[in-house]
């Protein structure tokens, strides 16, 4: 396997007018990995992946895929296929049609398209349906049409545009787990762009979070939702709550932060960030009890607000100086207990290595 | 990169060289004639090609042949009512053929889809003899002998009008009519409140074209006017078989003047409602 | 959809009036016609109902049948002509940024807004002898002769320019029946391609198609509909067309449309202009089951 990345992509800026939809984005994306370009409607994700696919021009910066400079390229003679929002199936193509279009434009001989659609069509579970139109299928077969279209040319490089926002809930959760299972099968780059975070998360091996036209963060899954480092990121991967923050003092392994709400706080020092300006901390790492906590933990006092019932959690509101902060709680036993009422007085805590600190 | 920046995507046709130069070029062929045709009306030279100065002498000609004026008189007049009258008619039978199921509709659909589709001279010739047959075709007094022309061009121009605010029906949501008639609306109150408003952009688009279909026709008009009524196209037909003047050049610049006049109106009027987003 | 005997006033107010004018405005009328055409002349206004076939035996003869040909193959050039020149003008709008697009569509449109006499009028002065393009051409033409005769080339050109007669033949009719009617092939075709789904063309070139492919296998499968509309919206007009062939045609150019209005208008043979006109009416229909066909057959509808 070679060493360079599959994509890299060099200060690359798309401007509509005025408006930088893409703003100077610079990031590598590495073989084999299911790469997903995560962030709200508008963050540039798109207009991202369709300069990949070389619809869009890029106004600066270049691309390049598998070492091979992409500018002047046309999306015909690129080595990538795309899976479109909209499926983009041919409705006046049948099933087969679809599947062996981009051979035959190609000029693949004629056995070997047959052989190759037939496979494409088994890897994505549509065997039998080689002469069904698109009006006779469903969303979710649509997509695997528009899928098993792509991977049967053997793309370098695998683009999705949003696959799973038309599909309904069930659909969509099995199809996630269907393209990780494509992904290892054949062995090639996926960049899926979507805006549902879960989606990033469970499917992706490198999820980049766009905001903006801008790269706020790179990591793995977890990095992203245990070490988000701004605020955006914190907020937009799960929910969190915030407190602003400010640095005391450093030393002996130690971080003492003055956090508003909260105090001082003394956090252990593993390699924190350069400037700290608030203090985040997941729902689910909070605790809500009657009585105050053990030692160790930080405790705000407050008052019961909302519940909110989920059947497997519920999540609790409280009140606390002034403010609204959130916590999870797992309904694990079939009673509820303690038994919570609003009004009622309670703690709030979490162990001080679970606070997040925040750059920006 | 510097070179290729702004260099057309693969989808931006419009952009690309030979498809401005196509475009330019249609333009060219499609506006050459008639901009030739206004700007010759003010060429001080009755036969020649070539300019020779600046006049408006041809207007005042044109004003000062009554008869002329009266052809014109009778066109706009035969055209505003042709639009008022095409416009209740069609607005009301696309009312009919979207919200009714009724026996023989695809007959009713079919005969109002017939003017749309058949040659005008087959409807102006029918229009003819029917006319003829009624002897509402001579002997009559103006202005009652524009009848036969004004129902002829109403005859052509409402099933237009029917089909471009039924188009504009499939987009209502008939939770509104219901929405209405469930808070106490009465039919007619329904109709008044909640259907002339969504519909006004259709039916605006289409007394637009009643107008413009009217005052464009040419073969209806031929056939349905009688000796003794004098339209414009039928004035501008026989001076142009006498031969090309400045003063025909003059009088069809006035026409195409008046027609842009009334379009652009009716655009205006036809600008989106306020509040209402995307169709 | 209501039936329409939930609120019987309400459908008949709704109905009755376009209704009523349909039959009796247009229906009638044309049925007056189709009964004509098995009439005879007896008398200088009478005419009889006989129902006679003579008048489409004689409608069917050579010589109509022959301006009936020759009125199908004009309009039908005219037709094509008008389908290349406005694909890439409707793909052009159709494409446009959002901007620029309410302009191009109305410089479309615009031209429909002229009278069809007034337009056909102008062409007349553009096309004759001494007329703007022969002006153009003869300016061309010293030019050329100005810049060859120096080289001893110049006598390739001869001696005196000889302006081209482009007025009075079939040629200016075909020209004429385009500059009228394009407009109508531009629009039916830019509907189906502006409800186009973009990501459709994409798709095709992102799977290794050509632009030249991609519109051949994926575009005009498409915008078919638009094309068949857009054919039967020039072609019907152009093959009834009388005033283009009477005002820019020659001696020659006589198509079916002349000879309609004459027997109504001049010759006042009223049963065999019935008899004609019905049977354009039929070509018409023909035409129109054409298309129904054509559009089935294509399987896919937008």
């Amino acid at each position: 396997m070679s060493g360079i990345p599959i994509v890299r992509i060099e200060g690359l800026t798309k401007r509509f007018g005025e408006f930088a939809a893409v703003d100077a984005v610079s990031l590598e994306i590495p073989r084999n990995a299911f790469f997903a370009l995560l962030g709200p409607s508008g963050c540039g994700k798109t207009t991202l992946l369709r300069m990949l696919a070389g619809f869009e021009q890029p106004s600066e910066g270049r691309i390049l895929i598998d070492g091979e400079e992409m500018a002047g390229v046309p999306p015909n003679r690129r080595p990538v296929n795309m899976v479109f929002q909209s499926y983009a199936v041919f409705p006046h193509m049948t099933v087969a049609e679809n599947v062996a279009y981009g051979l035959k434009v190609t000029g693949v001989p004629r056995p070997e398209i047959e052989r190759r659609v037939g496979e494409a069509l088994r890897m994505v579970r549509l065997s039998g349906f080689e002469r069904r139109r698109p009006d006779q299928l469903s969303g979710g077969q649509k997509q695997r049409v528009a899928l098993a279209r792509a991977l049967v040319k053997r793309p370098k490089l695998l683009l999705l545009d949003e696959p799973l926002s038309a599909l309904d809930r069930k659909l969509r959760e099995e199809m996630q787990l269907e393209l990780v299972r494509l992904q290892h099968e054949v062995g090639i780059t996926f960049v899926i762009v979507t805006h549902d975070q879960g989606e990033a998360l469970s499917m992706a091996t490198h999820v980049a979070v766009m905001n903006q036209g801008r790269v706020l963060q790179i990591s793995d899954p977890r990095t992203l939702y245990e070490q988000p480092r701004s605020r955006f990121v914190a907020d937009f991967i799960g929910q969190v709550n915030v407190f602003e923050a400010r640095r005391v003092a450093a030393g002996d392994g130690e971080l003492r932060l003055a956090v508003d709400g909260i105090g001082e706080l003394a956090l252990p020092d593993e390699r924190p960030p350069e400037k700290v300006v608030a203090v985040a901390v997941r729902p689910e790492k909070m605790r809500v009890s009657a009585v105050p906590p053990e030692e160790g933990r930080v405790t705000i006092a407050g008052r019961v607000g909302q519940i909110a019932y989920f059947g497997d959690h519920s999540r609790v509101f409280v009140e606390a100086r002034g403010r609204r902060l959130v916590c999870i709680r797992h309904n694990r036993s079939r009673r509820e207990e303690p038994s919570f009422r609003e009004g009622d007085p309670c703690y709030l805590s979490f162990r001080p290595e679970d606070a997040i600190l925040l750059s920006s | 990169m510097a070179e290729r920046r702004g260099a057309p995507g693969p989808l931006e046709y419009t952009r690309r060289f030979w498809v401005r130069a196509w475009l330019a070029a249609t333009f060219l062929f499609l506006y050459a004639p008639i901009v030739i045709l206004v700007v010759f009306s003010f060429n001080d030279s009755r036969r020649n090609i070539v300019w020779r100065g600046f006049t408006t002498k041809y207007y005042a000609k044109a004003m000062a042949n009554d008869s002329l004026i009266e052809a014109f008189t009778n066109s706009l007049v035969v055209a505003f009512l042709s639009t008022l009258v095409s416009t209740v008619l069609g607005t009301l039978l696309a009312l009919a053929l979207w919200r009714f199921r009724f026996p023989g509709k695809p007959v009713v659909e079919g005969a109002n889809a017939l003017p749309i589709v058949i040659p005008e001279i087959c409807m102006g010739v029918s229009l003819l003899v029917f006319f003829s047959s009624i002897g509402l075709m001579s002997g009559i007094p103006w202005p009652a002998s524009l009848t036969p022309i004004v129902i002829g061009h109403i005859a052509f121009s409402f099933p237009f009008v029917a089909v471009v605010v039924r188009a504009r029906l499939e987009g209502f949501d008939r939770s509104l009519e219901e929405a209405s008639k469930d808070l106490g609306a009465s039919e007619w109150q329904t109709l008044r409140y909640v259907m002339i408003p969504f519909l006004k952009p259709g039916i605006v688009a289409g007394a637009l074209l009643a107008m413009t279909l009217s005052l464009d026709d040419f073969v209806i008009t031929f056939f349905t006017s009688g000796p003794e009524t004098i339209t414009f196209p039928i004035k501008i037909y026989s001076m142009v078989r006498f031969g090309a003047t400045p003063e025909v050049n003059a009088a069809s610049t006035v026409l195409i003047a008046i027609t842009l006049l009334l379009t652009v109106i009716a655009m205006r009027m036809q600008a989106p409602v306020r509040g209402e987003g995307k169709e | 959809m209501d039936s329409w005997r939930s609120a019987p006033w309400v459908f008949w107010a709704f109905l009755l009036p376009g209704g009523l004018w349909l039959l009796l405005f247009f229906l009638v009328p044309l049925a007056m016609v189709w009964v004509l055409a098995f009439g005879e002349r007896a008398g200088p206004v009478e005419i009889v109902i006989t129902w006679t076939l003579d008048n489409y035996r004689q409608a069917l003869e050579p010589i109509y049948l022959g301006l009936f040909w020759k009125s199908f193959w004009i309009a039908a050039l005219a037709t094509a002509i008008c389908l290349v020149i406005s694909f890439p003008v409707a793909l052009a709008v159709s494409f446009a940024p959002a901007r620029a697009k309410p302009l191009l569509l109305m410089l479309v449109i615009l031209p429909f807004w002229t009278n069809l006499l007034i337009r056909t009028y102008a062409m007349i002065a553009v096309l004759r002898t001494k007329g703007y393009l022969n002006f153009g051409l003869e300016y061309l033409w010293t030019g050329a002769k100005a810049l060859l005769t120096p080289i001893g080339l110049g006598e390739l050109l001869g001696e005196r320019f000889v302006p081209l007669s482009l007025l009075y033949n079939n040629t200016a009719v075909v020209f004429g029946i385009v500059y009228v009617y394009l407009p109508f092939m531009v629009l039916p075709l830019y509907a189906t391609l502006e409800r186009l789904d973009r990501s459709l063309i994409e798709a095709s070139l992102d799977l290794g198609a050509s632009q030249a492919r991609t519109f051949r296998s994926v575009i005009v499968p498409l915008a078919w509909p638009g094309i068949v509309s857009g054919i039967i919206l020039v072609f019907i007009p152009a093959l009834g067309t009388f005033l283009i062939s009477d005002l820019l045609g020659g001696p020659d150019s006589q198509l079916i449309g002349n000879v309609i209005e004459r027997q109504f208008k001049a010759a006042n043979n009223i049963p065999l202009g019935s008899a004609l006109s019905f049977l354009l009416l039929y070509m018409t229909f023909l035409a129109l089951a054409l298309r129904a066909w054509l559009a089935g057959r294509r399987g896919y509808r937008g």
